[in-house]
């Protein structure tokens, strides 16, 4: 797990079980850390300062203490290595409470390796996230840009932070965030930022086809695997090479792939439909969602096993309402992508922008502003080229909208219900990417009424 | 190997039969890593059981509360379940102040991790 160029990492364990500290320190070392270990006795604190671990495992129950109070012992004397929580049983108080104290993450009893490995390079990462981010306190101005992606906010420039420090990594990612926030960006950004910059990068939409094309995309098929296989296809994990794979909407996955996709994860090699022989993968794998994947895997439909191997590297993406900072600048970026460069945002036309919830994000707005640089010619652009443009039933997106609004909208518009109901439908396909089993969830209809209606 | 498939086959007819293929997921299928943690609970566990029953006699129960808790850890990463289960109700009962009812239930833990120590000390590793 530690290269050779980089320091040998140290570990501290802080257990009043032998068994657990003889577990633990056999897993870790083996991975080639160092490892030191203490029952949680009085001298812990003295220990942990002298040997100035990079992570500490330490136990809840210790026998003088618990282990909350120690981990605030630890910070006063400015130890400041990420902490893994130990708890008997898995109870999630105790880890939330944990985790508020300054934990890091949690550990369940009796440990499970593979757990265990994962909040290893988790703690790894945020190590050095916590390092960089000392050095940007010293002096260098923050991040606001990282590939195409842009913001001003404390929240992004941490996104950004994260993904410039596992760019080099090989570690597996998670972006979550709604639709709209950037999760591609990201993931371009870290392909581009990193040591696989010149290789293939391939993207996929898990969503966007049937099972069965799914997983020829994804795995390939050799010739005669079924019928209509008459040729040999090369699955996307073999096309992307040593590059990276992007597997969008990974929450959409057919349980069946998600299997498939946990073979490839943990074996790193990948079998074509129809074929005995398995071809190593070497490609980065980067995934994303907008599904609440917490919830997926409690009703049964995310394998959690799976989403431990991809959640290695989490990063969140918030949505644009929460960082109206980021609005200027994003609207800035659209406006050098799709203009000319001889126009401008007013003052008022950005200030206008900002206070929009733009529930589709970043996505949404680079539309209303490519829709202003069509239709309007301003070179100064105001709140009347905004409002001229402004889609007239949904208008500039504003706080005030309601569905009275709306409503009186369509009927200032003599809007019949068969109009209104298709603009709405096309709305809502537009937001969700044309995603129609998501769509026909949140317009209350069946999917195939969705498939049988004539393309607009 | 043989020796803890055995184990865990007898499962399913003994209450008190170590769960092999449980312990070893605790270490990765590591052989040598579980004949050195067979080690350490043959020598901790009767130990920490002796403790366990001198702090209740003297009815120090913070302290029978820390050993029971512990005696369930080990126990549990050695897929000894019996005893694991017998060990946190112990340090449930003591923490509701159920002095009595944890007395009896520490007659049980003493039969079974006593059975469980024989029965990994029966394994032969490879």
């Amino acid at each position: 797990m530690t290269s050779k160029t980089q320091p040998q990492r140290h570990v501290l364990i802080i257990d009043d079980d032998e068994l657990v500290r003889e577990q633990l320190t056999s897993l870790i070392a083996a991975d080639g850390f160092r490892v030191s270990t203490n029952p949680g006795t009085y001298d812990v604190v003295d220990q942990a300062f002298d040997i100035d671990p990079d992570l500490i495992l330490v136990d809840f129950r210790l026998p003088h203490t618990s282990g909350i109070d120690l981990l605030g012992q630890l910070r006063d004397r400015g130890i400041s290595a990420p902490a893994l929580i130990m708890t008997a049983y898995a109870d999630t108080d105790l880890a939330l409470e944990a985790i508020r104290f300054g934990a890091f993450d949690f550990l369940s009893k009796p440990l499970d390796p593979l757990r265990l490995k994962i909040c290893l390079e988790r703690a790894w990462a945020m190590r050095s996230i916590a390092e960089e981010n000392r050095e940007l306190r010293s002096g260098r101005p923050p991040a606001t840009q990282l590939g195409d992606a842009t913001g001003v906010s404390k929240a992004m420039q941490e996104v950004f932070s994260i993904a410039r420090r596992v760019a080099g990594s090989k570690s597996t990612v998670l972006i979550t965030g709604e639709s709209g926030t950037g999760k591609e960006v990201i993931a371009r950004a870290l392909h581009d930022q990193g040591s696989r910059a010149n290789e293939t990068f391939v993207g996929i939409n898990c969503s966007s086809l049937p099972e069965h094309l799914l997983e020829s995309e994804l795995f390939g098929h050799v010739r005669g695997a079924f019928t209509g296989a008459t040729t040999h296809k090369e699955g996307l994990f073999v096309t992307a090479g040593q590059g990276t794979i992007f597997l969008d909407e990974v929450g959409d996955m057919p349980e069946a792939l998600q299997a498939k996709l946990l073979r490839v994860l943990q074996e790193r090699e990948v079998r074509p439909v129809g074929s005995t022989v398995s071809v190593p993968v070497r490609a980065r794998i980067v995934a994303a969602t907008n599904a609440d994947l917490q919830t997926a895997m409690v009703k049964g439909r995310f394998r959690k096993d799976l989403f431990y191997r991809l959640n290695v590297i989490p990063i969140y993406l918030p949505p644009l309402r929460e960082r109206a900072e980021d609005i200027g600048a994003l609207a800035h970026l659209f406006l050098e992508r799709h203009g000319n460069g001889d126009r401008h945002f007013s003052r008022e036309a950005v200030e206008i922008l900002s206070k929009k919830p733009w529930p589709g994000n970043a996505r949404e707005l680079e539309n209303f502003i490519e829709r202003i640089l069509t239709l309007t010619d301003a070179l100064l652009i105001g709140r009347e080229d905004l409002e001229k443009v402004a889609d007239p039933i949904v208008g500039i997106p504003t706080d005030e909208n309601s569905i009275d609004e709306l409503l009186n909208a369509a009927f200032r518009m003599d809007l019949s219900i068969q109009a209104l109901n298709d603009r709405y439908i096309e709305t809502v396909l537009q937001k969700v990417d044309g995603c129609k089993t998501v769509a026909s969830q949140i317009l209350g209809i069946h999917r195939t009424t969705l498939y049988r209606r004539p393309a607009a | 190997m043989q020796e803890l498939s055995h184990q865990s086959n007898r499962d399913a007819h003994s209450e008190h039969a170590i769960d092999g293929a449980r312990a070893l997921s605790h270490v990765c299928g590591d052989l040598d890593l579980f004949a050195r943690l067979v080690a350490v609970f043959l020598r901790t566990g009767p130990s920490d059981i002796a403790s366990l029953a001198a702090a209740m006699r003297s009815d120090r129960s913070e302290e029978a509360c820390m050993l029971a808790h512990r005696i369930a850890g080990s126990a549990s990463t050695m897929g000894a379940r019996t005893t694991e289960r017998l060990a946190r109700l112990i340090e449930l009962e003591l923490v509701h102040g159920q002095t009595q009812d944890a007395q009896i239930a520490m007659g049980e833990l003493q039969t079974a991790l006593a059975r469980d120590l024989r029965a990994l000390q029966a394994l032969t590793f490879p």
